[in-house]
């Protein structure tokens, strides 16, 4: 996965503040409420409402008869500029943001007056990810955030002073955290990004209470290590194909060769496999569920034989003790950066038998929806491709190969949301043909190695569409193309609405069974960021953060925008 | 909150070696510590001293900070035996060869960063080319998607230079933290 790039950004804010702390009446979502998220609808308690985030608001005060009326209440600045991707966390009429740098504010969510902010001090630090955050945590007394030199944070909720702080990882090594964590139960759990030359992904669970560590799982297993599937390591099984279905054009026996030499023996270290997006816990069973990225280097397979367990991949952990339960790789031995980014959902869906079981939905920047049996990881079913594929899985040459999907998807990290009653997951998507291509050159002590690089075509269209895939048996119910390719998030609600972003500016209401749009507004900048809806004094509310994003040149801004009847 | 103007972005390949530490050097023991090991030259496998062992990968591991790794040092030679010196010298031995293994990675890295970016600044300058020959009567629609592209091409080739940068820091970053490890070390040495 490619992120915004800022190096030692820090720099430029290496303050803490403490700004315009205001009375407030003391709240606190326990854990039975941060359970219940998603069935009620005044607090939007997680980055993905319910822990298992479907981004299912459950009210039918906003419906495709009545959303035109949706107006802007408030707009609040925050005077941070950057790629602005967090989903605004909302407790008793109280809203809690982060921006790119580090920045919490808290707002009284009836008149977007601020009610304090704080800044995590950021030294100079390389940042590996780019400057952006996605959201904070809630529990008790307290909010949660994820910083980008790599540490957690929490803070007091009424007041934004910090109550503990405590290092994931050595941010001069460039760790950094850009994620929203989740709670579970005493622990708050958060991955690690920017996994590439050294550095493995990680995923790790921390007591709410002091900041300790609970537990650390490596999104790499090393040799000899034993896998839930029996298998060892992190060359897996050699899979020739992608879900049994599509072939990978790999060399296997060049592969195997290559491990056998004992001249790789090494490569797992070279890592690979962030975590980038917040995980999805089932309370019930307490497991959470994590979306892995791509294996390192990205393009050249050739130094790493082997499935490269467990980039690109879907996993469940045992989220008391981080123990794996069992993973499923959509891509093994990936050298097309076609990881899996896009948090998990978790919602029921049917078997095989049409039995409906506990399940686990993802997007991939495959183009494709996944559906899981939740318990065991089977794939229960593929969608149809929601964005074109052409020459998928060839394997890049040194003239350059023309591929679709490209290198950011199908979906991206773009949050994609789940809706019950109308049995469809919706997905936004990126339609970007590329070139992947590389060369072999000869370094030093006479070795010849591989390098390369993916790029967009000239002349070539790019667009995006928003995708609504019928999870009881893959088909696409409906797809609405956007001007520009999509990153930014879906959410649905019981009122048939879906709300998306555009990096044109453009923010809209589709009907959830039809995918018509029924309300838009002109935000001035991308609105690149996944929506939320909250009610205040029973009245109801839908924000986003717009900001635009780097990554895609969309213009950049600094405001969350706050929509009511 | 204004952020200060961010450097031009690159518009060429980056340098052969764009990194300030030296390409392929090893660190050596001598490098990171001053004074001679006690250990006899074959009496150095730190491997098969399972304690060691673990102490050399948690503090050489890159999660782990100097910090971190100061400590661990520390609870490890107040626990340590009579051996005590003997089996700090192993940790130095390991501490090295865990870091130089780092190192290798890293390096790999920049030169893949490299050549990427001879590929970018390749394609950048086609992507230019392209938008500068197109005849003024084409659509300009047309024209508004060359540019785009090659605003995509320009951004590539930054964020290369960037990961780039992000790797010499992590070279030049874990000579320091070697360093302060073996300080370390040497403290508990002559801690007796």
């Amino acid at each position: 996965m490619s992120q915004t790039k800022n190096f030692f950004a820090g720099v430029l804010f290496a303050t803490t503040a403490m700004i315009g702390v205001s009375a407030m009446p003391a709240r606190a979502a326990d854990w039975t409420a941060i359970m219940g998220a998603g069935s009620q609808s005044a607090n939007w308690l997680n980055y993905g409402g319910d822990l298992g985030q479907m981004r299912y608001w459950p009210s039918k005060a906003l419906t495709p008869e009545n959303v035109a009326q949706l107006k802007v209440k408030w707009i609040f600045q925050t005077g941070v500029l950057g790629s602005f991707e967090t989903t605004p966390l909302v407790e008793d009429g109280v809203m809690y943001a982060t921006t790119p740098y580090n920045h919490v504010f808290a707002i009284d969510a009836r008149s977007g007056k601020q009610m304090w902010h704080y800044q995590q001090k950021l030294a100079a630090v390389p940042l590996c990810c780019g400057p952006n955050n996605r959201g904070v945590a809630l529990l008790g007394d307290n909010v949660f955030m994820a910083t980008l030199d790599a540490s957690l944070v929490a803070l007091d909720k009424k007041t934004g002073e910090k109550i503990w702080e405590t290092q994931v990882a050595d941010p001069q090594m460039g760790y950094s955290l850009t994620m929203a964590p989740v709670v579970y139960k005493d622990k708050l759990i958060v991955g690690m990004g920017g996994a590439e030359y050294g550095i493995r992904g990680m995923i790790s669970a921390y007591n709410v209470k002091d900041g300790s560590l609970a537990w650390r799982w490596f999104t790499v297993p090393e040799p000899g290590e034993k896998q839930p599937d029996g298998t060892t390591g992190w060359e897996g099984v050699y899979a020739e194909k992608a879900d049994g279905m599509n072939t990978l054009n790999r060399d296997i026996a060049a592969e195997k060769v290559n491990a056998a030499s004992g001249k790789y023996d090494d490569a797992w270290k070279r890592g690979g496999a962030s975590n980038w997006m917040t995980n999805s816990i089932d309370a019930k069973t307490g497991m959470v569920f994590a979306t892995l990225g791509n294996p390192s280097p990205d393009l050249d397979g050739s130094i790493r034989p082997g499935d490269n367990r467990w980039s690109d991949s879907l996993v469940a952990l045992d989220a008391n003790t981080g123990k794996m339960v069992w993973g499923y790789q959509y891509v093994p031995h990936d050298v097309w950066d076609l990881d899996a980014v896009s948090p998990p959902i978790l919602a029921d869906v049917p078997d095989e038998q049409g039995k409906m079981v506990p399940g686990v939905i993802t997007g991939g920047k495959t183009g494709w929806t996944y559906v899981h049996d939740r318990a065991s990881g089977k794939l229960l079913r593929r969608s149809a491709n929601m964005i074109p594929h052409e020459n998928l899985f060839a394997q890049p040459t040194e003239e350059g190969v023309r591929m679709l999907p490209g290198a950011n998807g199908g979906v991206e990290w773009s949050p994609g949301a789940y809706n019950p009653d109308t049995k469809m997951s919706y997905f936004v998507n990126l339609h970007q043909p590329m070139n992947y291509a590389v060369k072999h050159t000869s370094w030093d002590k006479g070795r010849l190695w591989l390098a390369g690089a993916f790029t967009s075509i000239p002349g070539e269209q790019q667009w995006g569409n928003i995708c609504a895939v019928d999870t009881t048996n893959g088909k696409i119910a409906w797809s609405t193309k956007t001007e520009n390719p999509m990153i930014s998030g879906a959410m649905t609600t019981a009122g048939g609405l879906v709300f998306a972003g555009e990096g044109n500016g453009a923010f809209s209401a589709l009907d959830a069974k039809t995918g018509k749009i029924v309300w838009s507004f002109q935000a001035g900048a991308g609105v690149n960021s996944a929506p939320m809806a909250f009610e205040v004094d029973g009245k109801p509310y839908v924000a986003v953060a717009v900001g635009g994003n780097f990554q895609l040149n969309y213009k950049l801004g600094d405001a969350i925008m706050v929509f009511g009847l | 909150m204004a952020a200060a103007a961010p450097p031009p972005p690159p518009t060429g390949p980056l340098a052969e070696w764009p990194c300030q530490a030296r390409a392929a050097q090893d660190l050596t023991l001598a490098s990171i510590y001053s004074k001679p090991l006690t250990l006899p030259a074959g009496s150095q496998d730190w491997q098969a001293d399972s304690p060691v062992k673990a102490l050399v990968n948690f503090i050489a591991a890159p999660e782990n900070g100097p910090e971190q790794g100061r400590a661990r040092i520390a609870a490890f030679g107040a626990a340590a035996g009579p051996d005590r010196e003997a089996r700090l010298d192993l940790t130095l031995v390991g501490l090295v060869v865990r870091t130089n293994e780092f190192r290798g990675i890293v390096a790999y890295g920049v030169r893949e960063k490299v050549q990427k970016s001879e590929f970018l600044a390749g394609f950048l300058t086609d992507a230019r080319k392209a938008v500068e020959n197109l005849p003024a009567k084409e659509a300009p629609a047309m024209r508004e998607m060359l540019e785009k592209d090659r605003l995509a091409k320009a951004h590539a080739l930054g964020e290369n230079a960037e990961d780039a940068a992000l790797l010499c820091h992590r070279l030049d970053y874990t000579e320091s933290k070697a360093k302060s490890l073996a300080d370390a070390i040497g403290e508990q040495i002559e801690a007796k």
